[in-house]
């Protein structure tokens, strides 16, 4: 199996041979990754490659049909997805799913709510100076137009009067990126956080991923394209038919000619990384 | 367990809650001032008394049932099951065990409560219609089950009534006071709904929340959704249950084809419907217009639960389905965070020409078989 | 023995009538995603437009042909007026439809009463095979049933609306792509389901009588068998419909008193262990 970890150490999270069908379909066949403590893991694919099933099969939402998940030395195999999410790891989803009738930051506080029916902890106050904290670290503060909730008296900020439904398509994203860290996770999987999102807009979200990995986070990446991850991550493990394809540096990846196959040739060229000259291909619609 | 300065706040809904519930409290004496003919003919006092408790029962099922279903977003289309098991629990341990009704009542809500956990086992694995279909299919199989043990028979329990009917008014009985049980019903619903409402209100609530809007964001955010809805559930069954036992001690009967008939399940919902689903208070506005309706447009027979279900559809449509909720929401603006779109309807008084007629309802019968 | 026989070719005049009522209502939650929960007072109200035309003294085929073709313009016209405009909110769907047909129900209660009314059998006389005594008139509605539901095959498979349907029930943006007429092809679904409710109603009005209430028998055992037989599959429902016709005929001839309850402990087993149905896919 691939354990090509980090010098013998055991990588953060370990992926083994997972595999899940769904009817006919086999959305994710022997698939074998690790992440390193510290790293920024692009998970790449084109569309249907099962990315977004690895994450749901990590998560706990579905049970693999075969395989292990080690995340920091346990299995976590087929726990439910609370469990998964207090052992520490959030994910955000590909399409924002925010809770449309609870303001911006009850949505966040939703991440934050104990599942204990009787506890000291979780005091609503404590939870809302939580709740400002990640809004805050998120940028959702600055996007509903107010300063940052640590320099209003009460420490909150127009988040808690605003709904998901004012948000732009950045905003979701964040608010997806503030929920995740409400559960103050080791691991955070972002599922295509920069679709559909300008240029501009991707730089931003760039930054952010770049301090919470300097907070000590460890972050993957999904994406159907490498252009916007060039920069940001380090590592890329190509995923193809629900198969690893490739794993290594993006430049290696993006030389590898199996990958290009996959991608009909140059779709992965990192020389137009940063141009926008055919950019329109890549980024999907937004939605 | 933390609530937000419960209902203390001078906030013009709470207040009129609270103008509500005087309002409610001063009734025994309002009403022969208000209708002479009352003073004069006590029955009809009585009777008026009855018809109020009577909408307090359908208050608190239709809040338990708004729990579950404006709150968690678990349909049940079977609250006639907790509604009957905790009948059905009440009656027969008013005949076996001497117990005081209090505690009696209390239990039957308990083995709703107990009931509603069982439904919630499998109903975890069950989304959308399986689930509504479990509970609906809970209560018919219940209502076969009693019919087909006939308790009061087998048993030996009370007087035997038809259909597998307990009939246990020597022993299921709180007071001769009509007066008396008016406020033991008012009081049944003021604490009920004070409970549900600090649920919705807090954490708890907010999860419950979250579950209904999409469960899986739920999952994700952390929440152990399995849990919260077991306890959505049972918290339900328990008030639906309350409910049911206090009927019996009501009534002094506990009959399948009252309490255990599928018109309970839709009353229920279409009550919450009408006074505005997942606010826990706009049932009780729901059940008083809801029975105040029934009563008054007594010569209307039959059409009368035509109209009420109409009226139950119309709101549904416009107000939670939101067409007329969203241009009411650009109207007010992103103000009133807390405040449902739903407005209760207003619950007309009871006023002149008070039709008579028995108290019990006679419009719809039983599913056959 | 002849008891057995009997069970044998009660169970199937009974199981496909259920398959017909069911089958409406698959129709409908497999193509337009709706849960129709009127979908049993469709059938009855379908029945009720039969006994009123009786009643104004039209002969009985056209009665019968007045009630399918006026459920065929009648459940279009409840889709686009109640249903539509809340398409996007399941719960609301859920719940709309439940309370349009207890609507229903006191509407055609308000003109007919509540009492049990039988719709005149379509064909008179009784079959005697050996010493079991089988009714005409069953034989001809078990038999038109099988019909429609073959010939319903048939359509769906081998003709182009047919496999238009077919592809909006797969994945309705990607049919809106490829041309295909979405919205009237929904409408044309609504209306053969309010169609083969309404011949459902007819039959069931016929065979043991109906009354409003009724309705919420039909749609239970509707709902029954499309959930036994996994929601949105055809073939499932058919399964399903033999299952429940079947054990409810049974029970019937050697357990009348457990009559109802077996089905319902079935179910509620299937339920908890099987949630997808028997041949289902997953709850869209």
């Amino acid at each position: 199996m691939t354990r090509r970890g980090p010098k013998g150490s055991e990588p953060l999270l370990r992926v083994e041979g997972l595999s899940k069908a769904f009817g006919g379909l086999q959305a994710v066949s022997d698939l074998s990754f690790h992440v390193r403590e510290g790293e920024i893991l692009g998970l790449i694919g084109p569309n249907g490659a099962g990315k977004t099933t690895a994450f749901h099969l990590i998560t706990g939402m579905h049970k693999p049909d075969r395989g292990r998940i080690v995340f920091r030395g346990r299995e976590i195999t087929g726990w439910p997805p609370y469990r998964v999410v207090q052992a520490g790891i959030a994910r955000t989803f590909q399409i924002p799913r925010p809770f449309p009738h609870k303001t911006i930051a009850q949505n966040v506080e939703i991440a934050l709510l104990p599942n204990a029916l009787f506890t000291l902890r979780g005091r609503r106050r404590d939870r809302w100076a939580r709740v400002a904290a990640c809004c805050t670290r998120a940028g959702l503060c600055q996007t509903v137009g107010h300063p940052p909730a640590a320099h209003t008296p009460n420490g909150r900020c127009e988040c808690w009067h605003t709904y998901p439904g004012a948000l732009p398509q950045a905003g979701l994203r964040k608010l997806e990126i503030a929920k995740a860290l409400a559960n103050d996770p080791h691991l955070l999987l972002l599922d295509e956080p920069f679709a559909g999102l300008t240029h501009r807009e991707v730089e931003e979200l760039s930054e952010l991923v770049r301090e919470l990995r300097a907070e000590g986070r460890t972050v993957v990446i999904v994406d159907h394209n490498m252009r916007g991850l060039m920069k940001l991550v380090e590592r890329v493990v190509v995923i193809h038919f629900g198969h690893k394809l490739a794993e290594g540096t993006p430049e290696e990846v993006a030389e590898n000619p199996a990958v290009q196959e996959a991608y009909l040739a140059g779709t992965l060229d990192r020389s137009s990384s940063s141009s926008s000259s055919s950019s329109t291909l890549k980024e999907g619609p937004s939605r | 367990m933390r609530v937000r300065r419960l209902s203390l706040r001078p906030r013009l809904g709470s207040a009129l809650l609270l103008l509500f519930f005087a309002l409610l409290a001063a009734m025994p004496y309002l009403l022969p001032r208000l209708f002479p003919e009352m003073e004069t003919n006590p029955l009809l006092l009585r009777r008026w008394l009855d018809i109020l408790v009577m909408a307090n029962l359908l208050a608190v099922l239709a809040m338990s049932w708004d729990l579950l279903g404006g709150y968690t977003g678990q349909i049940s289309f079977g609250h006639s099951f907790f509604f009957g098991l905790g009948a059905f629990t009440a009656a027969i341990l008013s005949l076996t065990v001497d117990w005081s009704p209090w505690t009696v009542i209390g239990v039957g809500a308990l083995a709703a409560a107990v009931g509603g956990v069982l439904i919630a086992a499998p109903a975890l694995r069950l989304h959308g219609p399986y689930l509504s279909l479990m509970t609906l299919v809970a209560a018919l199989a219940f209502d076969r089950f009693i019919r087909w043990l006939k308790p009061a028979d087998r048993f030996d329990l009370g007087i035997p009534g038809a259909e597998g009917a307990i009939l246990c008014s020597l022993k299921c009985f709180l007071t001769f006071d009509a007066v008396a049980k008016y406020y033991y019903a008012l009081a049944l619903l003021v604490g009920s709904f004070l409970v549900l409402w600090a649920i919705a209100r807090s954490r708890i609530g907010l999860a419950l929340e979250a579950i209904r809007d999409d469960e899986e964001a739920a999952q994700a955010a952390g929440i152990n959704t399995a849990k919260f809805k077991t306890l959505a559930f049972s918290v339900s069954g328990f008030f639906a249950g309350l409910s049911g036992a206090f009927y019996v001690y009501h009534i002094g009967s506990a009959s399948p084809s009252y309490v255990l008939n599928l018109e309970r399940s839709v009353e229920a919902i279409a009550t919450a419907v009408l006074g505005g689903m997942g606010t826990i208070v706009g049932p009780i506005f729901g059940a008083y217009f809801f029975k105040l309706f029934e009563e008054l447009f007594r010569p209307l027979e039959a059409l009368r639960y035509g109209v009420l279900f109409a009226l139950a559809l119309a709101v549904l449509l416009l107000v939670q389905g939101g067409l007329l909720s969203r241009a009411l929401q650009r109207l007010r603006g992103r103000d009133l965070v807390a405040v449902p779109p739903s407005a209760p309807p207003p619950s007309p008084p009871p006023s002149e020409g008070l039709p008579q007629g028995t108290e019990t309802q006679t419009g719809t019968e039983a599913v056959r078989r | 023995m002849g008891s057995v026989i009997e069970v044998l070719i009660l169970g199937f005049l009974i199981s496909s009538l259920y398959a017909l009522i069911a089958l409406g209502f698959t129709m409908i939650f497999g193509v337009a995603g709706v849960l129709n929960l009127a979908h049993g007072a469709f059938a009855m109200v379908g029945a009720y437009l039969a006994l009123g035309a009786l009643e104004w003294g039209w002969s009985l085929p056209a009665a019968a042909l007045f009630a399918v073709v006026g459920m065929a313009f009648l459940a279009p016209l409840v889709y686009v007026l109640l249903i539509r405009p809340v398409e996007d909110r399941p719960i609301i769907v859920f719940l709309g439809t439940l309370l349009f047909a207890v609507v229903l129900e006191q509407i055609v209660g308000l003109f007919f009463g509540f009492n049990s009314r039988i719709v005149p059998p379509l064909v008179e006389g009784i079959l005697t095979v050996g010493e079991v005594r089988i009714p005409v008139n069953r034989l001809a509605a078990s038999a038109i049933a099988l019909s429609i539901i073959g010939g319903l095959w048939l359509f769906v498979n081998r003709t182009r609306v047919g496999k238009a349907i077919l592809a909006l029930s797969m994945e309705r943006r990607g049919a809106a792509l490829v041309g295909i007429p979405t919205q009237r092809i929904i409408l044309g679904v609504w209306a053969i389901s309010g169609a083969l409710a309404a011949i459902a109603g007819l039959f069931v009005g016929s065979f043991f009588g109906i009354s409003p209430l009724e309705e919420r028998l039909l749609l239970t055992i509707a709902f029954t068998i499309v959930i036994l037989g996994g929601l949105g599959s055809i073939p499932g429902s058919l399964g399903a419909a033999l299952i429940i016709g079947f054990s409810e005929t049974v029970v019937q001839q050697f357990a009348p008193e457990a009559r109802g309850l077996a089905s319902l402990l079935l179910l509620m087993l299937v339920l908890t262990f099987r949630p997808q149905g028997l041949l289902g896919r997953a709850a869209a």
